[in-house]
């Protein structure tokens, strides 16, 4: 071994806890990006794995009937690889422990679940084979929200007759990763379920012999897809098709890209911070302790070593503490990486998620640790280097304090214990500066993993305190007269009910299309009340169409701007409207017409198909339980309900997720406020000592020495809860989703965790350190020579 | 490599007398530095009494030991020590922060004769000045000792002389006990009495039947 490597282990051994710090700051940041590149790789690939073997369809179709004979004309369209006729319908399921009514949509199956598209993946039992009318399939989400096993007895209501199925398998389906119940914006397990029964049972059960009214399309490579949607349009419109999809708009699909998107920016901005962070406090402490040791380099130079030796010797400092660093990191990715899997795995219904390494972030996390540390030894090498080794040999020369201008703007006689923070500080300004803005990163660390709670919480209050004021939504199997409403409200518990007139369309604005669905109010509406940005309620106009923002940058549309609004039911009109206003809502992609016009449009006279209630609390129960009893009623939502349990369910995600940048926050944070004050004891154990020689207290010099650093975090807190909101902002700007917008709210309790948490680390490493001030050796240190 | 004990001093019997002007001489490994640490509350002795007034120091625990420093005792040190983030003003002005009866800071630069560089930085002054600054700095809480090592040590012969007409009217203006610890026999001519170290003990002690003003001293 040769000399400067027997010097770097004892310098290792010696800088141990300045080692580990930065080591485990490396760690965090190779951890995160790791962990989090993986992660979302491994979803990534799960999924596609799962459309692969299942064969997911590109484009669906919904008609009201079409004969069996129309599908080889189909198969005819160019680009159309292959067509699977089938009968979908939703149905209410008879399932009396549930406090709201259950439905279903029931699939019919050609192959026994062995489908050439979208084809089931059977977890338990089998599915029904030809002919078989007596079983059927249902989704794994339901079966273990309720408890059904194979064997179990599901009754439903088919056409007014009650049948009941044999549960013969549980399944999962790549239509339904998701289970979204329509006219919700999010699944809910527990009252909406799938079933496949066979295509037998499914034709009796809808009179639809021959027929069917669901097409799953899958494309020829290299197909455009548009022009397949577009003559799928034109040839099955006579059918009653409601327009074809592609797989984007599939609703299933569509929440699961929403939440890999989320996931994807969560996977890029979270470690891309953290590891600029990561990366700015290696490059910045090993600098620093390289400077440290300014009179050694130099005695080692005019002892005649050259400077490639000198500074391979401290690269291979710095080459360890990221190896150490990369290695703890890499199983620290691992670990978090897993954790988020296994969170996940509740959450994305798909057969197979495990977690898979990328590699490339492993070679790319230590990599770019390296080339930080080796940034930061290297330009503190050099800086010795370039001096002559006479000059190197001496200290550096002290700094060049003066007055500092702000000192003219404080009380005028400043103690000089005081004098001495403020001319530190000034004196330094670089790395006052660096190191205010790495404490600050801290709070926008533990902020990110907090602030979904917030966000949820924003969410929900925008969305059901302000837009959706009922507390129970209810729709009717066709549009009914609107004497129904005044049903509704003479029901006992019902405070207040209003009709609306939901159609489903497809809005056209130049080549854009969006299928959706328009939702009538009537002026004056209380209970969806449309909120513009600044959070006013504003009144659907008498004529024209409002949307909600993501839905008009969708369409690429401005208030103002006029489009096409076609009915996919009923008559099936077209009519150009303008835009009249664009709201601000949390959920969904909606629109907004007055109830009249869009009545008018559909040509159906004074009619509603679904209503908002206010029901008194304690009369929910009784009334929900009436509700199952009314035919007219075909679904009962209490949304607010839903989405409360559905946000729970990520509740574990979120602790994971939080608790572990919580940790890595605090090692930022010790990371830096250790080695910081590690660097400033040595550099100035004398002075430290001199004060204590001249009578002052080990707690009065402490005092003197943290001040600065108290200076430091309290500075850094408001820049910390700035560079929060800026951030989440960001994130809240970039999220794709359609589903649902987060909104970048952070509550005051989670700015209060997060610098709670930071100052507290800070204080932990001060206190380390300060034991060492109390156990400062006077003498050896007045001795030395300056 | 074993521990070994190492005596710095061994049978020490030694009195100060308030007023008085003492100067401690040896070479290097005498234990002159180590005895001048003890007095001052720097440095506690293994064993054996040293007391100050009615305090034992050696019994003191460190928070005792502070106040003493605090409270009686003015160092000045080879090196100067001073605050380079201070001026000359605020350096002496610093003690003034915890003493009890300081004196003004200007008053104590004045004695040392720095009066006209009040606001300048340690790193902008001269050894001597330096030195005469820490002196300022050491004598400002109007202490009952002042415990000097080698505080010419690192100064030229000019300087070290201003440095030392500075102690000695310190201590005959304000009457501060006054020790020096040096391995300069020449500035032993200035002191009241002279106590000779070698190997950790005391092997002379002679009174000066005349004190040398800091003018009359030659090296």
């Amino acid at each position: 071994m040769s000399l400067l490597d027997r010097k770097l282990r004892r310098d290792l051994v010696a800088l141990r806890g300045q080692v580990i710090t930065i080591a485990l700051v490396v760690a965090s940041g190779v951890a995160v990006f790791i962990g989090s590149i993986s992660t979302y790789n491994s979803l990534l690939s799960g999924r596609d794995r799962f459309y692969d073997s299942t064969r997911f369809p590109r484009i669906f179709v919904t008609l009201k009937r079409a004969p069996l004979a129309i599908v080889p004309r189909l198969t005819t369209i160019p680009g159309v690889a292959t067509v699977e006729p089938r009968i979908v319908r939703d149905v209410i399921v008879d399932w009396p422990a549930a406090p709201l009514p259950v439905s279903a949509r029931v699939v019919s199956l050609g192959h026994a679940g062995d489908e050439p598209l979208a084809r089931l993946f059977m977890r338990r039992g089998t599915a029904p084979g030809p002919h078989d009318t007596r079983d059927a399939v249902v989704n794994e989400a339901f079966a273990d929200t309720n408890g059904i096993k194979p064997g179990s007895d599901i009754r439903v209501i088919l056409n007014g007759r009650l049948q009941r199925f044999t549960i013969s398998g549980i399944a999962l389906s790549p239509e339904f990763v998701y289970a979204v119940k329509p006219g919700l914006p999010i699944p809910d397990d527990r009252f909406f379920a799938v079933l496949w029964v066979d295509r037998s049972a499914a034709e009796a059960a809808f009179d639809m012999i021959g027929a069917f009214n669901d097409l799953a399309v899958s494309l020829a490579p290299g197909a455009d897809p548009k022009s397949v949607v577009a003559e799928l349009d034109r040839l099955l419109e006579p059918y009653g098709s409601v327009g074809a999809v592609e797989r984007r708009d599939q609703p299933s699909n569509r929440f699961l890209e929403d939440e890999l998107n989320e996931q994807k920016v969560m996977a890029i901005t979270v470690p891309v911070i953290f590891f600029g962070v990561a990366a700015l406090l290696l490059n910045v402490a090993l600098g620093r302790q390289v400077a440290a040791q300014r009179e050694q380099i130099a005695a080692l130079k005019a002892l005649g070593f050259p400077n490639a030796p000198l500074a391979i010797h401290y690269l291979k400092l710095g080459a360890v503490i990221v190896l150490l660093g990369s290695l703890l990191g890499l199983a620290g990715g691992i670990g978090f990486g897993h954790a988020m899997i296994a969170s996940y795995r509740a959450f994305f219904r798909l057969p197979a998620l495990d977690f898979e390494l990328t590699s490339w972030s492993v070679m790319a996390g230590a990599v770019i640790s390296f080339a930080a540390a080796s940034a930061g030894v290297l330009t503190a090498v050099q800086t010795v280097v370039r001096l002559t080794p006479a000059v190197a040999m001496h200290p550096a020369p002290p700094l060049p304090f003066r007055r500092f201008w702000l000192e003219r703007l404080l009380p005028r006689m400043l103690p000089p214990s005081r004098t001495m923070i403020v001319r530190n500080l000034a004196g330094r300004p670089v790395r006052a500066a660096l190191t205010t803005l790495g404490i600050a990163f801290a709070v926008p660390i533990v902020v990110l993993g907090l602030f979904w709670r917030d966000a949820i919480d924003h969410m929900i209050e925008i969305q059901f305190r302000l837009v959706e004021r009922g507390n129970t939504a209810v729709t009717f199997p066709h549009p009914l007269d609107r004497n129904i409403i005044g049903d509704l409200r003479r029901e006992p518990g019902v405070l207040a009910a209003e009709g609306q007139r939901i159609v489903p369309v497809r809005l056209r604005a130049a080549h854009r299309s969006y299928l959706t669905s328009v939702i009538g109010l009537r002026q004056g509406s209380e209970l969806r009340r449309p909120h513009d940005s600044s959070l006013r309620p504003i009144e659907v106009a008498p004529e024209g169409i409002t949307l909600t923002r993501r839905l008009a940058e969708r369409l690429a549309v401005l208030a103002g701007d006029t489009m096409t609004i076609e009915v996919m039911e009923g008559k099936r009109r077209k009519r150009d409207v303008p835009v009249n206003a664009i709201v601000d809502e949390v959920i969904g992609m909606t629109a907004y017409m007055d109830i009249g016009a869009l009545n008018r449009l559909t040509g159906e006279g004074d009619v509603v198909s679904a209503a908002a209630l206010f029901v008194e609390p304690s009369a929910l129960d009784r009334l929900l339980a009436r509700f199952k009893e009314l035919p007219v009623i075909e679904s009962v939502a209490m949304k607010a309900y839903t989405l409360r349990s559905f946000l729970e369910k990520i509740a574990d995600l979120v602790l994971i997720t939080s608790g572990i940048l919580t940790i890595f926050a605090v090692i930022i944070a010790v990371g830096i406020v250790y080695n910081s004050a590690r660097i400033g004891l040595y550099e100035r154990a004398r002075e430290l000592a001199s004060l204590r020689v001249l009578g002052f207290s080990r707690a009065e010099v402490s005092r003197i020495f943290f001040s600065e650093f108290m200076v430091e975090v309290v500075i850094a807190i408001p820049v910390g809860i700035a560079l929060s909101q800026a951030i989440i902002d960001l994130i809240a700007h970039v999220h794709p989703s359609e589903s649902f917008q987060i909104p970048g709210v952070i509550g005051a309790r989670t700015f209060i965790a997060a610098c709670a948490i930071v100052i507290a680390a800070a204080a932990g490493s001060a206190y380390v350190v300060r034991r060492r001030i109390d156990r400062l050796d006077l003498v050896a240190v007045l001795k030395a020579r300056d | 490599m074993g521990e070994v004990t190492v005596h710095a001093l061994r049978d020490i019997d030694l009195d100060i007398y308030e007023g008085e002007f003492v100067v401690l001489l040896g070479p290097s490994g005498s234990g002159k530095s180590t005895l001048l640490n003890i007095l001052g509350g720097l440095d506690a002795a293994t064993s054996g009494e040293a007391i100050w007034r009615d305090h034992d120091l050696t019994k003191a625990d460190d928070a005792e030991l502070t106040r003493y420093r605090r409270e009686h005792v003015g160092f000045v040190f080879q090196f100067y020590n001073l605050i380079p983030s201070l001026t000359v003003l605020e350096n002496v002005a610093l003690v003034t922060e915890i003493a009890d009866k300081p004196l003004d800071p200007h008053e104590a630069l004045a004695l040392v004769g720095l009066i006209d560089r009040l606001d300048h930085f340690p790193s902008q002054l001269s050894g001597g000045e330096q030195q005469r600054v820490a002196v300022a700095r050491a004598i400002v809480k109007s202490p009952d000792v002042l415990l000097c090592d080698e505080p010419t040590g690192a100064l030229d012969y000019d300087t070290g002389r201003l440095v030392l007409a500075a102690i000695a009217r310190i201590n005959e203006q304000l009457g501060t006990t006054t020790a020096i610890i040096t391995h300069n026999a020449a500035i032993a001519s200035m002191a009241d009495r002279v106590l000779k170290l070698g190997g950790g003990r005391i092997v002379g002690e002679e009174r000066n039947p005349r004190r040398f003003a800091a003018d009359e001293v030659r090296w």
